[in-house]
């Protein structure tokens, strides 16, 4: 009944240490990827001034940076797979930098999309994936706190970019202002440098080590060089850079479908909050100052969740707390329209925030939980480009109800619908899966109960199972059968 | 505003008088109404009828299209009190009567111009267009907007077109002042501008800023700096501590296949320790 909690990993996790500095580093780096586009939106006012275009025209250049950011997902799994997180997330940092100062030069809208939406944005890309996967590396027993303090780093650093914006665009303009943002954007190289590589060699190396091994075997006959086993070898090697075979995980495809759903009605609430409170009739003050309760509470809500997550009695059932948190997000929204006056609202902006801190804590927290932290680089990459499609439809499809039936109500009811279900889907459905791990558990169990043993000796916080996810089991017992062999040769 | 309203109310009657010797039938309602009203406070807008058309099913005082109050009294007089007459309040007042067909008559409550600076400190970039916009939203509408530059205690006088670099474009409640492209030697100051309209005239004034081109480099280079030295440090750290590091990870049982290729030839590591 048990998670994976036991590493897939072939080392212990430090969970603390230089972890923290890289915590640190990765709340950056989240939080800049996800507070950035929101931020932005300071300058819309001006760029469409100088541009002299339309509103919506000027709202592409953050839904481009919000689809490259999410779509290059996959590109940057593959690119950590190779050469680990540090490389990447530099480059990245550096790929923002450049795409914000090449923006400042811009003469025309196009030009601001390309600089501004596919360079910063690709860039992001490539902070976002990596800084999480590298907390999996780090930590193990307290990766809910770890991966909740990380993305804590989004509301505080959106709180501290809004203001900045316009203190930048008031005293240097916008080109001015793009330009410091260029600067400021090259810190996440700086989170970068903190991403110290950990554990053993990654991809290129361990393949090779894999190969030698191999050879070895072969030489002394204990492996037939077949057809089968080149073409395996070949599907294990682009598996390498981007794993595959996940799409055959029972874990993995509950999360996807569940999350690609929730986010269908994630973030349009939060799009739609201010316009929703000055519909009613609040002033613009007041209005901004609803998404600043959500921000705070969400900030003091991200980390609160990370801890709790990794209470004992919550982290073996993680998934049902987070199942619950997207569901209760929902109720939330669905009780929204409830709220007529401005203290109804603050209440909802407070258990909003609350509900979304919780969500977004446990994100990956919880993909990590089902596929182990070695698949998760791939995993995650898979993941954030099937949501691309449903955060960015999202708000639009809210808008659209918004403006047809001219009551906000009705995309809150379409969000809080959404989001109970993909709740109720994922409690559901892992409610199945903890089953079937379980009666896994007990099939391999009775076989070798030496199996799927990595090091686990030490962290044994954990109650009974330390048993993977059976189909887990296949890639790693090959490696393990390997070196069984191996040892078994130079022990001759 | 009791003289005025006594003063109309005996208007009033007269022209009943004068009405009712005519024979009154078929003549148009005549509405009396308070004279223009430029200032004061706890001020009364009245409305008299005379001759209406039908019975008076009530009144309504309305301006520009909003509805300030009504009522379904059948007086011939209706009043609307306006706690101050400034900016804010001016405009034509329209008191209905409820008639059939409706009359109605219209009260001026002018003021001299508020002249408002859109905002009062601007910025503009050096060879980029600086805007300078005054409003003013008093009723009636300016009828003619100037702009002065402050330059040493006069007020030198800015027209479409000055220098090829300065453009005006006004409209009754709105100017705006562009200079294209901004000098940073010669346009930054104080400008000026000023409003007139039938009852008197007001100014307001805008202060320009032109930042210079490299104004953004000098940050931008120092948090570029910033994070060259930081990410030296950390780099320089870490080499620092790399042998404690090695050590580390060869911490009990764990099986990692270092990133030295070292091990693997020499192959007679035994390093794992499944048991």
């Amino acid at each position: 009944m048990s998670p994976p909690v036991t590493s897939d990993l072939a080392y212990i996790p430090p969970d603390g240490g230089w972890g923290w500095a890289v915590v640190f580093g990765a709340s950056i780096t989240v939080g800049f990827s996800y507070s950035f586009p929101k931020a932005f939106t300071i300058y819309f006012k001006e760029l469409q001034a100088a541009y002299k275009v339309s509103y919506s025209q000027i709202a592409w250049i953050t839904s481009i940076m919000c689809a490259a950011t999410y779509g290059g997902g996959p590109i940057s799994s593959i690119l950590v797979n190779r050469f680990g997180s540090r490389p990447v997330v530099i480059f990245g940092g550096l790929l923002c930098g450049i795409g914000m100062v090449s923006a400042s030069f811009c003469t025309s809208i196009v030009q601001l999309y390309i600089c501004v939406g596919l360079i910063s944005g690709f860039g992001l890309a490539l902070n976002l994936q990596p800084s999480v996967i590298i907390i999996g590396k780090y930590f193990l027993k307290r990766r809910p706190i770890a991966n909740g303090l990380a993305m804590a780093g989004s509301p505080v650093m959106l709180c501290t970019l809004a203001p900045l914006n316009q203190f930048l665009f008031d005293n240097f303009g916008w080109r001015g202002s793009f330009l410091i943002l260029g600067a400021i954007l090259l810190n996440c190289c700086v989170a970068g440098a903190l991403f110290r590589p950990i554990g053993p060699a990654t991809g290129p190396i361990q393949k090779e080590a894999n190969k030698e091994v191999k050879e070895t075997a072969k030489a002394v006959g204990f492996l037939a060089a077949t057809e089968e086993e080149e073409d395996k070898e070949r599907c294990a090697k682009f598996n390498q850079y981007l794993d595959c075979s996940l799409f055959k995980h029972r874990g993995f495809l509950i999360y996807l479908v569940g999350n690609v759903l929730m986010f269908l009605g994630f973030f349009a609430p939060i799009v739609f909050l201010a316009p929703y409170a000055k519909h009613i009739g609040i002033d613009e003050y007041s209005a901004a100052f609803l998404l600043s309760i959500l921000a705070i509470v969400d900030m003091i809500a991200r980390p609160a969740t990370g801890l709790i997550a990794n209470s004992k009695w919550v982290r073996p059932k993680i998934q049902y707390f987070f199942s619950f948190s997207i569901a209760f997000n929902g109720a939330c929204h669905l009780l929204c329209p409830l709220a007529s006056d401005y203290a109804g609202l603050v209440i909802y902006s407070i258990f909003f925030g609350l509900a979304f801190g919780m969500v977004c804590a446990m994100l990956f927290e919880t993909l990590m939980d089902l596929v182990g932290a070695v698949r998760f680089t791939s995993a995650v990459g898979l993941v954030t480009i099937a949501e691309c499609c449903t955060i960015l439809l999202g708000p639009p499809i809210g808008g659209t109800l918004i403006d047809t039936f001219g009551d906000y109500k009705y995309m809150f009811i379409k969000c809080g619908a959404v989001m109970v279900v993909a709740g109720t889907f994922l409690f559901i459905m892992n409610y199945y899966n903890y089953r079937m791990l379980a009666k896994e558990e007990k099939a391999v169990g009775t076989k070798d109960p030496e199996h799927g043993r990595t090091v686990n000796e030490g962290s044994n916080n954990w109650d009974s199972e330390k048993m993977q996810d059976g189909q887990e089991l296949e890639p790693l017992t090959d490696e393990q059968g390997l070196k069984k062999e191996v040892n078994g040769l130079s022990e001759a | 505003m009791r003289v005025g309203g006594w003063a109309a109310a005996m208007l009033g009657l007269v022209l009943v008088l004068l009405c009712g010797a005519r024979g009154g039938l078929g003549a148009d309602p005549v509405i009396v109404t308070t004279p223009n009203v430029t200032s004061g406070s706890d001020v009364q807008l009245y409305c008299n009828i005379t001759g209406a058309a039908s019975a008076i099913t009530g009144h309504k005082w309305i301006k520009e299209e909003d509805v300030l109050q009504s009522d379904d009294t059948s007086s011939h007089q209706t009043v609307y009190n306006l706690n101050e007459v400034n900016t804010d309040t001016s405009g034509e007042y329209v008191c209905q009567f409820l008639t059939n067909p409706p009359a109605e008559g219209i009260v001026f409550v002018t003021v001299k111009p508020h002249v408002l600076a859109y905002k009062k400190s601007e910025h503009g970039n050096e060879g980029d267009t600086g805007v300078l916009v005054c409003k003013c939203n008093s009723y009636p509408s300016v009828t003619e907007w100037t702009w002065y530059k402050k330059e040493n205690d006069h007020y030198m006088p800015i027209v479409n077109s000055t220098e090829g670099r300065f453009f005006i474009k006004s409209s009754g409640n709105r100017t705006e002042l562009r200079i294209v492209p901004l000098d940073i030697e010669k346009d930054p100051g104080e400008y000026i501008c000023n409003g007139t309209n039938e009852v008197g005239q007001d100014g307001a004034t805008v202060s320009l800023r032109v930042r210079s081109r490299l104004a953004a480099l000098w940050p931008f280079l120092g948090i570029v700096a910033e994070v060259l030295v930081l990410v030296t440090i950390i780099f320089i750290y870490e080499k620092r501590r790399k042998p404690d590091e090695v050590l580390d990870d060869d911490d009990g049982g764990s099986a990692p296949l270092k990133s030295n290729a070292t091990n693997h030839k020499d192959k007679n590591v035994r390093q794992r320790n499944a048991n």
